[in-house]
């Protein structure tokens, strides 16, 4: 499932992720050996391979023209980890294939598109850059030495177990 | 980057563009006295707006330090969304009134510099609010000497060369006159780029200097039969005289290259000592270094810089050209001048914990350097363990000396992360941060 231009459209299909962390051009290898990187930010790059059933051609023949347009780009919607991501990205290329059998039957084919992002997902402005630091962890005031904590994936939960007393164990 | 700019005197609120597609800028600081430059920036932004011409502009970076303040010189669309603006430093506008033949006679360089940008036009409020600033070290400083007639511009490159100033129109809301930069900043080699290069240009052998002494003249007939005599309304004779250095560390059988000021008739007998001493610096110092650093602005023309050639040299001199290129941060191509090489120093730091040692960095430094270098936690894998060990101290501090200097810095275990398992092994080992939170790489 994917949206163009507002428009959603329920057919099966593959799709190809590729997120592209891009350094603009004043990167480069310091002198003490070290790699400068100059992220501009987090690029998502989709190929979107559909399959529309051969009795919804004109569906086909909308989202085709859709993409071939000669714009500056669309607005997508494409799935993202678990939901939707909006990005208004351009279109790189549309293939497909034409397929004539025995007997006058015909039908296009294979279709897929690339979609890439006008704009990064993810980036940093100068001030985070320079300001950059280290993951946080528990807050201060929470912490005891010999506290035990676990990663959730999104956070530190205490993993500790205390009796009434306040007697970390 | 953004670029504001002016939309009228009664307008407070200014343009503002982000979408700049194109940017150059590469200003200039001149310290020798052969010329003051006019810097500029041009600028190619995403935009179907217009822009009036003869008007204020500011550059500034995305954490909003100013780059420059200048003044529009055109602004047209190129593209019918392309806007390419180009705008100067203020000393364009000196450079177009022309100031007449003068005698100074212990005028004092503020009220100079004054009657230079007011020759513009510009308004009183204008000149002390917005336009130049000059460095208290001159508060007191007087002119005496003849200029002939000169651009205002012209005037200025005189008067500032008379008493060891140069002018910098960059990272400023102002024109800055400045006195020549006795401290030294380096520039450590994590914000160099590989590779700087070294050039050297032609032995100067020897350096004179012209200098006069100005009196009345006696008749009409001894005004009449010399060159240097000026009328103001009354004649004035000025008698030369010289002061000459020769350069002792130019090899012998180099072709003689004798470099001679002369006609700067704002030298004489009480300046010229403190100039020659200044342009040796700038004649016999004959490497010039090329290198590209990270640049946010921490490095400006006219500063006195030392920079790393490789992992054993060093070389100090003066910044007179950054050329910037922007991606989110800057990145500026310096051009060093009058620099020369300086001796170094090898700072080994370990870090240790039980007297055991975990650790180990070092540095090129200039030799008899200040330095301050932060700790880092250290973030070390043992088996499925990684611990982080937190710094005893803040910082390694100290003076670097010719050769190696060695340095011990303390550490303590302070995190033990296994298997997702965070444990606190110290509290006072935590770094917490401005808003309460402990953190760690």
């Amino acid at each position: 499932m994917f949206t163009i231009d507002g428009v959603q459209w329920n057919y099966p299909c593959d799709i190809d992720r590729v997120a592209n962390i891009k350094a603009s051009d004043i990167s480069g290898m310091l002198l003490d050996r070290s790699w400068f990187n100059d992220v501009l930010g987090t690029f998502l790059e989709y190929t979107v391979k559909i399959a529309v059933p051969p009795d919804r051609r004109d569906d086909f023949y909308t989202i085709y023209e859709k993409l071939t347009d000669p714009v500056d780009g669309h607005s997508f919607a494409l799935p993202y980890n678990g939901g939707m991501l909006n990005i208004t990205g351009r279109v790189s290329n549309v293939s497909d294939t034409y397929v004539r059998l025995p007997g006058g039957g015909q039908y296009w084919t294979g279709t897929r598109f690339t979609v890439i992002a006008n704009h990064p997902s993810k980036a940093m402005n100068l001030s985070q850059v320079v300001a950059r630091g280290r993951s946080p962890l528990p807050p201060e005031s929470e912490v005891h030495t010999g506290d035990v904590y676990v990663y959730t994936g999104s956070g530190w939960q205490d993993a500790n177990y205390g009796d009434a007393d306040n007697t970390y164990y | 980057m953004k670029i504001e700019v002016e939309v009228t005197e009664q307008v407070t609120a200014n343009l503002q563009f982000t979408t700049i597609k194109k940017l150059s800028f590469a200003p200039e600081a001149d310290l020798k006295g052969d010329s003051i430059s006019i810097d500029q920036f041009t600028a190619d932004i995403i935009t179907d707006k217009a822009v009036g011409i003869s008007r204020w502009c500011w550059l500034y970076d995305d954490r909003n330090v100013l780059f420059a303040k200048y003044w529009v010189m055109s602004a047209d669309h190129i593209d019918p969304d392309v806007l390419r603006l180009t705008a100067k430093s203020p000393l364009i506008l000196i450079d177009q009134t022309t100031m007449p033949e003068i005698m100074y006679t212990g005028k004092s360089f503020a009220t100079i510099v004054n009657d230079i940008f007011a020759s513009t036009g510009w308004s009183p409020g204008d000149l002390a609010n917005r336009v130049y600033r000059i460095d208290q070290s001159f508060a007191s400083a007087t002119i005496t000497g003849f200029c002939p007639e000169q651009t205002a511009r012209e005037r200025l490159l005189w008067v500032c060369f008379a008493l060891g100033a140069y002018v910098r129109t960059c990272f400023s809301q102002y024109v800055d006159i400045l006195p020549i930069p006795v401290s030294e900043t380096f520039i450590p080699m994590n914000k160099t780029f590989m590779r700087p290069s070294v050039t050297f240009s032609d032995w100067v052998t020897s350096l004179k200097i012209v200098y006069y002494t100005f009196r009345q003249a006696a008749s009409e007939e001894e005004y009449s039969s010399d060159n240097n005599s000026f009328r103001f309304p009354e004649p004035w004779m000025a008698e030369e005289s010289f002061i000459e250095i020769t350069n002792d560390y130019a090899p012998y059988g180099v072709p003689e290259n004798p470099v001679v000021i002369e006609g700067i008739y704002l030298l004489n007998a009480d300046n010229v000592s403190a100039v020659i001493s200044r342009l040796v610096t700038w004649y016999f110092n004959r490497t010039e270094v090329d290198l590209d650093v990270i640049n946010n602005g921490e490095y400006k023309p006219g500063d006195k810089i030392t920079v790393c050639v490789d992992e054993e040299s060093i070389y100090g001199g003066y910044l007179e050209r950054c050329d910037f290129s922007f991606g989110v941060q800057a990145r500026s191509k310096l051009h060093v001048s009058a620099a020369d090489s300086v001796e170094t120093g090898l700072l080994l730091i370990t870090y240790t914990c039980d007297d055991e040692e975990i650790g180990r960095a070092q540095f090129t430094l200039p030799a008899y350097y200040t330095y301050f270098i932060q700790n880092p936690y250290l973030d070390l894998v043992v088996q499925d363990h990684r611990i982080i060990y937190r710094p005893h101290n803040a910082a390694a501090t100290g003076e670097t000396y010719v050769g190696e200097n060695h340095v011990t810095e303390p550490c303590s275990p302070a995190l033990d992360l296994c298997d997702g398992v965070l444990e606190i092994i110290s509290v006072d080992a935590v770094d917490v941060d401005e808003n309460g939170v402990a953190e760690i790489d």
